[in-house]
């Protein structure tokens, strides 16, 4: 999705000083006895604002507003996002993030589980996979996955992608990276994308139990081509 | 056009358990001007596009902790937020990737290493590239894999024989020699290049390299291992060779190394192959 960066000079100072900013959107005009609710804050001093929720091919109407007091002083601005034009050909992009704690049983392969999406543009994504859907058959992927365990870990321990080719029942290495000694292992795969395969993250360790840390760098993403002959 | 790619053209000190901003003192490809001072600034061009940003590091020695990251920066360079994180120990090498990106107008993007005392090879392997997805006129990929086992010897570099072609879009991938060339369809665009290897024991060293002048002479550009540490094994491992511009006849290549002993590759898996994407707008 595309990202509108908003910036501001901010002019108010000593009797003046605002106790903060107040960000509006609308894609409807308004002025200032017609705001609509406020989008977001930001402190006192700070002279931008991104907002990632914005669409594409959508005129935006923000206003920033200094607040002291309940007063407000108000800029208005006309954003207009214009079509992902020459992005025809990349058909989803993904990426997920953990957002808990993970326990790693000892002598195991454990699927990583990543409860927070960030992005999945075209709904591939789900309950830690990425399942290729009929439209990406023969597409290309690049797909990135790496995560932060608790301490360094042992021998004959290994990071993975995975992919199952029978609706998730049984799954072959894509891609690995050992470990040992190292707490941080990532790997990188680029796959062609058979329709209903299915991938995944998952780490090997040995005989000592483990945790993958809560940390935004536990991470499963990916970007899908269309071939261009 | 979307790519860069800068690289080290000397060595660094890296003080110990410091976070260190790596220096990249030359350029491989920079058409957009999006590369100075080491960091990536976000153009007004690339806003809103998505694309990948690639790193990597190789110190002069083994190091027992070696994090390599990828962070950005929303507010000129005061504060950095680390996206991307990778490490490896006991080993000299490593690269990280961060993808997908959603680039910003203004947003700064740098690598730093966390790590024991060491100092950074002066070597393209030290290198951090990025790509957007472009208008593309063109997109192809070529990956092969390994299908039986295959022997190397000691400290030498071996070059596996990919004999089973996954995909070959446009006959980029000699099944001979397992090198990649870039055919004129492709001719001023860029590529990102990925490998992996898998041995039946040992640590291995994966390089990428590349030839500008028909296989004569080689230049290593990226590099990963498998962690390890002395009397022990761990076997597998992948490499970011990130972007690199398409130029007609240019020619990649992976290749294995061993100190120590003779190895065999692990054939019939997925885990030793050699890929890439190639982009041409």
């Amino acid at each position: 999705m595309p990202t509108v960066r908003l910036t501001w000079t901010d002019l108010n100072s000593g009797v003046s000083q605002e106790e903060e900013h107040r960000i509006y959107r609308s894609t409807t005009a308004f002025d200032a006895d017609t705001l609509p609710s406020v989008l977001a804050t930001v402190a006192a001093d700070v002279e931008f604002y991104e907002d990632p929720t914005a669409g594409f091919d959508t005129t935006y109407y923000y206003a920033v507003a200094a607040e002291r007091g309940g007063v407000l002083a108000i800029s208005f601005i006309t954003v207009a996002v214009g079509a992902p034009s020459g992005d025809a050909g990349l058909i989803e992009y993904f990426l997920a993030k953990n957002s808990v704690l993970q326990s790693l049983t000892a002598s195991t392969t454990t699927e990583v589980v990543f409860g927070t999406e960030v992005y999945d543009t075209n709904t591939a994504f789900a309950v830690n996979r990425f399942t290729v859907k009929p439209g990406m058959d023969g597409f290309y992927a690049l797909l990135y996955a790496s995560v932060v365990l608790s301490s360094n870990i042992n021998q004959d321990s290994y990071l993975a992608i995975e992919v199952s080719t029978d609706g998730g029942t049984t799954w072959l290495g894509v891609v690995r990276q050992s470990a040992w000694p190292s707490d941080g292992p990532g790997v990188i795969a680029q796959v062609l994308l058979v329709d209903g395969h299915i991938y995944r993250v998952a780490m090997t360790i040995d005989t000592t139990a483990q945790d993958i840390n809560f940390d935004d760098t536990v991470q499963f993403g990916g970007i899908i081509l269309e071939p261009i002959a | 056009m979307s790519f860069f790619r800068a690289f080290a053209n000397a060595t660094q000190s890296i003080p110990g358990s410091t976070e260190t901003e790596l220096v990249f003192g030359a350029e491989d490809s920079d058409p957009d001007g999006v590369f100075a001072s080491n960091r990536f600034t976000v153009p007004v061009g690339w806003n809103g596009k998505i694309g990948c940003l690639s790193a990597g590091y190789t110190s002069q020695s083994s190091t027992s902790t070696n994090t390599l990251r990828i962070q950005v920066s929303t507010d000129g360079g005061t504060s950095w937020t680390t996206i991307a994180r990778q490490s490896n120990q006991n080993r000299p090498s490593v690269t990280v990737t961060a993808v997908p990106i959603v680039f910003v107008t203004g947003h700064i993007y740098r690598v730093v290493a966390f790590q024991n005392a060491n100092t950074k090879e002066n070597t393209p392997r030290n290198f951090f590239s990025g790509w957007y997805y472009p208008a593309a006129t063109k997109v192809g990929m070529v990956r092969a894999e390994l299908i039986g086992d295959l022997g190397g010897a000691a400290n030498g570099d071996r070059i596996p024989t990919l004999d089973l072609e996954i995909v070959d879009s446009h006959g980029f991938h000699v099944l001979s020699s397992g090198i990649i060339i870039v055919p004129a369809d492709f001719d001023g665009g860029f590529l990102h290049l990925t490998a992996a290897i898998r041995l039946l024991a040992d640590p291995p060293t994966l390089r990428l390299w590349r030839s500008t002048d028909g296989g004569t002479t080689w230049t290593t550009i990226a590099e990963g291992a498998a962690s390890t540490v002395s009397g022990t094994q761990s076997n597998e491992c992948s490499c970011d060779g990130g972007a690199i511009a398409a130029v007609t006849g240019h020619q990649f290549r992976m290749t294995c190394r061993v100190g120590g002993s003779n190895f065999t590759f692990d054939g019939g898996t997925h885990l030793t192959n050699f890929s890439a994407i190639f982009f041409k707008y």
